[in-house]
């Protein structure tokens, strides 16, 4: 059992690390509008 | 929204909303009271306002700074009036400002990338707070499913220590919000709905820190996951609650972002919507909007418009035609000069409308905000006694019963119970041409259950239409279709509505004979030549009198035949069918002398609107007790009641009239719906219940009436009274589930049955419930590909 001394603190740091993960993608905007570019696909676009 | 709170704006930062300019932009003037004094009227959206009690804070700081005050808080917007010599709109600004919220006009466009900053900042909350819930969760299942003794004093202690370091990010920052809302309303000596919860939270997280030290039971499993579900409540709450009032952002978001402008030598350049200015010649492509009011120069196309008056159909739009900003171009390219600018198009105006609207309140939900701040008192007495009760009982869970008795109360739900479903209602209405002043007008609407009609421009068009041809037979060599062609050709040029209507009663398929010297005598009639079996003959059309003059003054005898050709239109011939002789000549009746012989004669009556006679069906289906008042003559009053088989009606009524027996019908106990034209009657209008008005010619603002109808549909009143009531049940629905569930709740919380994760999911889910209810009413969302091209997208280029 004593691997849970890593294990546990290293759980922690990870959801540290996967909450800045999710600060940066907030952050850029990635979930402002999901349904945009779902349809986007379905909009022709002229310029090159 | 935690940043912006603590920041105190500088008192300069609002003097320039002080600025005609920018008063321009944010405000409008209203139409001036009794005093005379200029009035502005703006709508502001203010952050950090979640509950009634917020809004009573900020509505009783500003009532003697300036003339009128509402805020909603299911929009967070608040209308404001003030007198433009007197107050200023910066004071106002600078005292919401002080108490801690932020204020923005409404019509600039920053306010859009303010909401989309908070949204993030709301969605970045609720992910840490759900994420480290989700792992403080893991730590703590090995302490509720390990055998007594199985687990070493060490992995308990490193497990505790793992959820603390977890639940650091969730106290310190996702549940910020509430810390620092509860921390504004201390320090104005309020209690909001932020208090409890703050408190709650920090109860927990305290006495588990304790606990921890000493090695008795923590909490921070339930802690996360109670702000967890708060804010994950919270996030869809303001996603429901946009959606809500999508209705009023939908209409100018159909407006294009960019225009092609076409200038003098055939160029084409892309410009701003607010660039344009009237006189612009503009290209609107097929399926793109009309970005301002104007005429059509070049192309057809068929155009929807049913965003300005829920009318479904395209409709065929040609050179001349006029075009309104917001309509969508269905099948092809289209020439416009533009005619007003975007900022007073139509379109902008009815937005304004609903915007003002959804910043009132209705009287259900005044009566919920009042209650709200006794109810937080209550609810702070309330965890207060169960702490000190269950201190006695068993200490471990004294704190966390109080916990559970702070967090599971909800205001929210009620306060949100009545103007979220009265919001999507309105959105909804206006989807079908139907704009509601206020909220107000709804809850009247869906208790009315007289409707008195107004008779000229409202059951009947503002016109004559021909209902009957009567040729004097024997004594005429022309028959009724030719009399028709004959007085039309005779009339073509004028523009008398006599004239009007007799030229839209001629005949189809048959050429009008020629005409030659024709003098039109004002007040008499009209004569000229007509060429009629291949000689010219004098022809005279007017009065009695006027026609036979040439006749010699012969006398008009012999058999009259009606004829029913003239009758095509299925209304006029319902007109005819019911009228009689008598009726007929109290109607403006013109004759035909031809070659000095009286040879036909024209009955002209105004013409019913073509669904009026649905209209008055389905009310009268619905039970609904109808009425005229008019201020015409008794004989045309008595015969469109008569077709309408409405058996009440009163005629010359004189404004004076109206009121009063609007007044009586009042005092009888019943709720009066006024039907009328809006602008003459508006005295009347006032007086009654609820009142319904054509929104046409005049700008929407000078309408007085409580609901106008865009679309001069007037059979949509059964269906507006349909969706006021269906949104009155929501209401009703709301206010009780609100109530109950506060009810069992607290109850339930103090008896200790209640764990404070429950109770915070349980607080969460009630507004969410309330909001998810309301959205019932609102709208479906259309999809924006085909009708409106993303301006954001590159498809809109010059070439």
């Amino acid at each position: 059992m004593d691997i849970l001394y890593l294990l546990v603190p290293l759980s922690v740091v990870l959801v540290l690390a996967i909450t800045g993960l999710l600060a940066w993608a907030v952050g850029s905007g990635q979930f402002d509008d999901i349904e945009r570019e779902g349809q986007r696909i379905l909009i022709d676009d002229t310029e090159p | 929204m935690a940043a912006t709170a603590h920041q105190i704006p500088s008192s300069d930062e609002f003097l320039i909303l002080d600025d005609p300019l920018e008063r321009d932009e944010i405000a409008r003037e209203i139409v001036p009271g009794a005093d005379g004094a200029r009035r502005f009227e703006a709508v502001l959206s203010i952050d950090g306002v979640h509950c009634a009690a917020c809004v009573i804070a900020i509505e009783d700081a500003l009532r003697d700074c300036i003339d009128e005050i509402s805020v909603n808080a299911a929009t967070r917007r608040a209308r404001l009036v003030w007198r433009a010599d007197e107050q200023q709109l910066s004071q106002a600004c600078e005292r919401i400002a002080r108490l801690g919220y932020r204020p923005r006009p409404v019509s600039q466009r920053l306010v859009e990338s303010a909401q989309a900053a908070g949204r993030r900042a709301a969605l970045w909350r609720m992910l840490v707070a759900v994420l480290c819930m989700m792992q403080v969760m893991m730590y703590s299942v090995p302490r509720y499913v390990a055998e007594a003794g199985s687990m070493s004093e060490d992995i308990v202690g490193l497990m505790t220590w793992a959820e603390r370091i977890l639940t650091l990010p969730v106290m310190l920052f996702a549940a910020g919000p509430f810390f620092v809302g509860a921390f504004r309303d201390l320090r104005h000596s309020r209690i909001g709905m932020d208090v409890p919860v703050a408190l709650g939270i920090a109860v927990t997280f305290v006495a588990s820190l304790a606990a921890s030290a000493s090695g008795g039971e923590v909490w921070f499993d339930s802690l996360t996951m109670f702000v967890a579900f708060l804010l994950v409540g919270r996030w869809l709450e303001a996603a429901a609650r946009e959606r809500a009032m999508a209705g009023v952002g939908d209409l100018l978001a159909g407006l294009p972002e960019r225009v092609e402008r076409l200038d003098d030598q055939g160029g084409a350049s892309l410009v701003g919507l607010r660039q344009l200015r009237p006189g612009d010649r503009v290209r609107v492509a097929a399926g793109q909007s009309v970005p301002a009011d104007g005429v059509v120069e070049a192309g057809s196309a068929h155009v929807d418009e049913s965003l300005l008056s829920g009318e479904s159909r395209p409709l065929l739009r040609r050179p001349g035609d006029a075009l309104a900003a917001g309509s969508v171009s269905v099948d092809g390219p289209l020439m416009m000069r533009v005619a007003r600018s975007a900022r007073e198009s139509r379109l902008q105006e009815i937005a304004d409308l609903m915007e003002n609207a959804s910043a009132r309140k209705p009287r259900l939900a005044q009566l919920a905000d009042r209650w709200a701040g006794p109810f937080l008192g209550t609810v702070l007495a309330l965890a207060a006694l169960a702490w000190f009760v269950w201190h006695t009982i068993d200490p471990q869970r004294a704190a966390w019963v109080a916990a559970a008795v702070l967090v599971v109360a909800c205001p929210c739900a009620l306060s949100l119970a009545t103007p979220a479903a009265l919001l999507a209602a309105s959105g909804r209405l206006a989807r079908h041409g139907l704009l509601a002043r206020s909220p107000q007008a709804l809850e009247a609407l869906a208790q009315a259950d007289t409707f008195v009609f107004d008779k000229t421009g409202t059951l009947t068009l503002d016109r004559l239409d021909v209902v009957a041809v009567q040729v004097h037979e024997g004594r005429s060599q022309v028959d009724a279709l030719q009399a028709r062609a004959v007085a039309a050709a005779l009339e073509a040029g004028s523009i008398h509505p006599l004239a009007c209507a007799i030229v839209r009663d001629a005949p189809v398929g048959i050429a009008l004979p020629e005409v030659r010297s024709v003098r039109e005598q004002a007040g008499a009639g009209i004569e000229g030549e007509v060429l009629l079996e291949g000689r010219w003959q004098p022809a005279r059309l007017g009065s009695l009198r006027f026609a036979a003059q040439t006749a010699g003054g012969e006398p008009l005898r012999g058999g009259l035949v009606r004829d029913h050709a003239a009758q095509a239109a299925g209304h006029t011939s319902r007109l005819s069918d019911t009228s009689d002789a008598s009726i007929a000549v109290d109607e403006g009746d013109v004759h035909l002398s031809i070659d000095g012989r009286i040879a036909a004669s024209f009955s002209l009556s105004e013409a019913l609107r073509p669904e009026t006679l649905t209209a008055i069906q389905r009310l009268r289906e619905a039970g609904m007790q109808l009425e005229i008042l008019s201020g015409d003559a008794p004989a045309r009053v008595a015969r469109v009641a008569a077709m309408l088989g409405i058996e009440t009606w009163q005629a010359q009524a004189s404004p004076e009239d109206k009121l009063a027996r609007i007044e009586s019908l009042g005092r009888q106990g019943r709720h009066v719906a006024m039907v009328g034209d809006g602008i003459n009657d508006a005295p009347v209008l006032a007086r009654a219940d609820v009142s319904i008005a054509f929104a046409t010619g005049a700008p929407l603002a000078q309408h007085r009436a409580d609901l106008l109808l865009l679309g001069e549909r007037l059979d949509r009143l059964a269906l507006a009274r349909d969706h006021a009531r269906q949104a009155m049940r929501v209401v009703r629905q709301n206010l009780i589930f609100a109530t109950a569930y506060n009810a069992v709740g607290i109850p339930l919380a103090m008896a200790g049955w209640l764990p404070p994760w429950l109770a915070g999911l349980g607080m969460a889910a009630s507004s969410l419930v309330v909001v998810l209810n309301a959205l019932r009413l609102a709208p479906a969302r259309r999809s924006l590909v085909p009708v409106f091209p993303d301006p954001a997208l590159p498809q809109l280029t010059a070439h």
